[in-house]
Parts: C-alpha cells; structure tokens; sequence
C-alpha cells in the first residue's frame, strides 16, 4: 500500500484504483469510467467469466474510496491468498496464465467488448488456478480498431515462455528486470536460430520486433489502422497457437528427480513423513509456507489439512512437476512457487511499491523448511543464528529439519570445501534456534541421523 | 479517417510500430483463420477432431 490508501501498483490505468481499509481489498470504478462498466456488467461478460472461474468475482459495495476520487461505484473482489508475479511462475504456469489471457480476450470479444490491456500481472493464481483478476480491462469493442495489447502480450508472455523453453529457464528473471516485459529485440537476440525460424516466432516476436523500430515515426499511419474484427480473432488465434506449440518438460535439473533418486531409505521417509503430519496437525495452520519445498510433496500434507499452501523451491522443474501434479490432484489450495531464499523477490517498480517482496506478501502461520538448513548454512554460509531470526520474522511456528554434518548429503557440500563450520552441530543449531524459539517437540527421524523440530516463536 | 475510439482513450501506449504491424498482417492471418475455420467445418462432416477439441 503506498500513498492516501491506493495500492502502489494502481495508477497506470486511470478508469479506476486499487485501495485496502481495515484490511479488505476494494477497487474503485472511476465515475468516468461507469459507462463502461455498466456496459461490461450487461454485456454478459462479467457473468460467463466469473462463474466459469476465469475472472475475479465481486461484489458492488457501499464503501467510500479514499481522497476524494470520483467514484462511480465501489467493488469488493474475491481476495487472492497469496499474490504472485511472472518470474515466480514455473513454465507451466506462465503459459496457462498466457492462454488463460487470450481466453478471456477472445470471450471479451463474443460479447462486443475488448481487453485493453494483456500484463502478466492481470492473472494471479488462487492454488492451481489462474484467474484474471482485473475487472477493470475492459471496454467496448469499436469495429475495426487493432488490439491495443499486442505487443504487451508478446512481451509478457510469448517472448518469456520462449525464452525460457529455448535457452534457459532461469531467463523468468528477465521479467523481474524488465516489468513491462520482454523487449522484442532482446528476445530475438537471444533465441536460437532454429526457434527463430518458426513461423509463429518470426511473425510475433521477430518481425514484430523490427516494425517497432522501423515504424517508430508512424504514429500518423498507426492512427488509420484499421483490423477487422474477423482478423482480431485470427490474432488471437495465432497467438494462442504460437503459445500452445511452446513447450518445455521439466527435467533433468539438479532437484527435478530429488525425492527418486535421494538416498533416504523408506523407513526415514515414513517417519519424516508421520512426524510432519503430527507437527501439523499440532500447529492447524490456516496458512502454511514451505521454503526448499521441492516437488511440494510435504506442502501437499499441509494443503490437505486445509492450509492455504505456498510451497516455494528455488528449482524450476521441481516446481513445474508440483504445479502439473498438483493441477490434476485435490485440494487446490496449493501454489507452488519458484523463488532463491538467497536472493528473494524485492519490492519492485515506482517507489519500490508496485511489487511486494515476498515476505511482506503473507502471514504464514507456519513455515516448513525441511532438508533446507544445510543449505543455507553450509551452502551460503548463512550463520544459524541469522536464519532462526529470519524463520521468527516470518511465521510463530516452524518445522524445521536438522541435518548432520554426517549425512551424505552434507559430506557432499563439505567434498570440495573447507569446513570452517564449527558451530554447525546438533548442539549448535538447538542453541541457535533456542534464542529465539521454544522447541515443542524434537523427534530424531528414524534411519537416518537427522532431526525435526516443531518450534513456536518467543514471545518478543 | 477512421475515428479509432479505443487508441484515443487507451492508457497504455499499443507502440506504433505494433499496430502497423497488426494491419500488416491482419490479412494473411484472416485468410488462414477462415481456412482453419473451413478445414474444421469439412473435418466435422466427417466425424474429424480438430486439435483444440
């Protein structure tokens, strides 16, 4: 939130605000807007998108918008649980984000109406389900005017899914940088080739690219444009094709396959397993974060008990994997999340307030960090006493998992570096974390010679 | 001239370039969505699934 109560990301769009009081989340519709909204609320839209899940459902009430803003009426949207950005999202999410974008386009069109706008940051997840979440994006379809949003969708969608499918999934970082999207031009620098010469590619990313430099001094032709309605559909058509025929299988990096080929013998597994479950239904969260999460396989025991779940892993494909199983397998209330604990999302745009950093996105009632420790400690040099502190700042209860410098795992990290970590120990650790939290119970995981915890934060 | 309502009252900038470019090929898009379109109908006829179905 930033100045006078609207949100610090509601300002580009003049038709209407974003504005939170005592802890709700309302959208003002501007009173020069109301035409339009009026005209969307009887266009049928609203109802097909809202009751098939695709868009943000409201409901108009009686509240006053803050510093006098011309209001015609105030709405009261479906709150988000957690609010998530583009490069959080594994592949797969991107692109159902991107399909679902172009659904509701083509739907805004049916019914004689038009998305203005195709930024990423329009659809949020609520667990597995993408949902376009600004009510506000659309206007009245006019015969012959082009899509106003094809190059944004382009550059939030299609360039980055590309981007990530053919060069490296580690390029979703490139929508941190660029908050408008993908330049045209880089992204065509970047891809190979092969994936150049496609058809779809050349067309929308390639081509389209090079008219923005070349027809830059346009603005007089652009104006006389005309499109006909027939061939906006056969844009959206194409691009939903073009997104389609992207496709990336997440394998082969180096969490994807953790729990097929980790060395944890079944017996250490049930136990892990049962005890996660106990500490859970000890804490009854309503809303659980999993950091290191992986595959989200003891997010999914949160989620079951009715948690709200974010399960983060800083592993694209691990995450993927999570999202695909978890779209298929009830409950839903689970988003899996890619995110580097070492280098977390910031806050972001004008005045650092347009986009959260993640931890002010969310009051867990309890993290999980299981196998992460080690990590952290051993594989950043994180000191233990800073990471209980982070763990503290971020939810009252925790399950956390020691693992010994004994452990192969461990013996891994320690294989081509010095040990310069004397304090990293059983004994260590529960004096670390003993400073800022109670331990309620400590369970040894059988078969193995790790340790979990369920521990409540001091009170301060 | 065409009267374009929605560029005039738009709050983001479609980018000239982008909107020459629609227009560029807005035709062969159309002419092969209507193709698609066709090839769908005929492949109905005959009991044919299309690849969106």
């Amino acid at each position: 939130m930033s100045e006078a109560g609207w949100h610090g990301a509601s300002f580009r769009d003049p038709s209407g605000y974003i504005f939170e009081q005592a802890g709700d989340i309302y959208r003002a519709v501007g009173r020069e807007f109301g035409d339009e909204y009026e005209r969307f609320m009887a266009s049928g839209l609203y109802a097909d998108l809202a009751d098939s899940g695709r868009l943000v459902s409201h409901e108009e009430v009686a509240v006053d918008s803050p510093n006098g803003f011309a209001t015609h009426k105030v709405l009261k949207p479906e709150r988000i649980p957690f609010v998530s950005y583009p490069w959080e999202w594994s592949f797969s999410q991107l692109k159902d984000a991107a399909l679902l974008t172009l659904d509701v386009a083509w739907a805004a069109l049916d019914r004689g109406m038009v998305l203005k706008d195709s930024s990423a940051f329009n659809v949020q997840f609520v667990g597995t389900r993408p949902v376009f979440i600004d009510t506000l994006s659309f206007e009245p379809y006019v015969e012959g005017e082009p899509w106003v949003a094809y190059r944004q969708f382009c550059q939030h969608f299609l360039a980055p899914l590309l981007l990530r499918a053919h060069v490296h999934p580690d390029l979703a970082r490139l929508s941190l940088v660029n908050l408008d999207g993908v330049p045209l031009d880089v992204a065509t620098k970047l891809l190979p080739t092969r994936v150049r010469m496609k058809p779809s590619v050349l067309m929308h990313v390639d081509a389209h690219g090079r008219a923005q430099q070349k027809y830059s001094d346009s603005a007089g032709t652009a104006r006389q444009v005309k499109v006909s309605k027939q061939a906006s559909y056969a844009l959206l058509d194409s691009l939903r094709a073009a997104v389609k025929g992207v496709n990336w299988e997440p394998a082969g990096t180096e969490w994807c396959e953790y729990y097929d080929d980790h060395n944890y013998v079944d017996e250490a597994m049930r136990c892990k397993a049962e005890t996660v479950e106990r500490f859970l239904d000890a804490c009854g969260p309503r809303v659980a974060w999993d950091l290191g999460a992986n595959t989200a396989l003891f997010s999914r025991m949160a989620a079951k008990r009715g948690a709200y779940t974010v399960a983060f892993d800083i592993d694209p494909a691990a995450v993927d994997k999570a999202y695909r199983c978890c779209k298929t397998e009830a409950p839903q209330n689970l988003l899996p999340l890619v995110m580097d604990l070492m280098n977390p999302s910031p806050s972001l745009g004008w005045n650092l307030a347009e986009r959260d950093s993640f931890v002010s996105r969310g009051t867990p009632d309890v993290v999980l960090a299981l196998a992460l420790v080690h990590h952290i400690a051993i594989g950043q040099n994180v000191p233990l006493d800073r990471i209980a502190r982070f763990m503290a700042s971020i939810a009252p209860s925790l399950v956390i998992e020691f693992v010994p410098k004994s452990d192969s795992q461990v013996q891994r990290m320690l294989a081509t570096r010095k040990d310069i970590f004397g304090d990293y120990s059983k004994e260590g650790f529960e004096r670390a974390f003993g400073g800022t939290f109670d331990f309620e119970s400590v369970i040894p995981v059988t078969g193995s010679e790790r340790t979990l915890y369920l521990m409540r934060r001091k009170a301060s | 001239m065409f009267d374009l309502t929605m560029l005039d009252v738009a709050y983001l900038d479609a980018g000239t370039g982008s909107l020459i470019f629609q227009w560029l090929i807005a035709g062969a898009l159309g002419i092969a969505f209507a193709g698609k379109m066709m090839w769908g109908r005929i492949a109905g006829l005959f009991g044919k699934k299309t690849a969106d179905e």
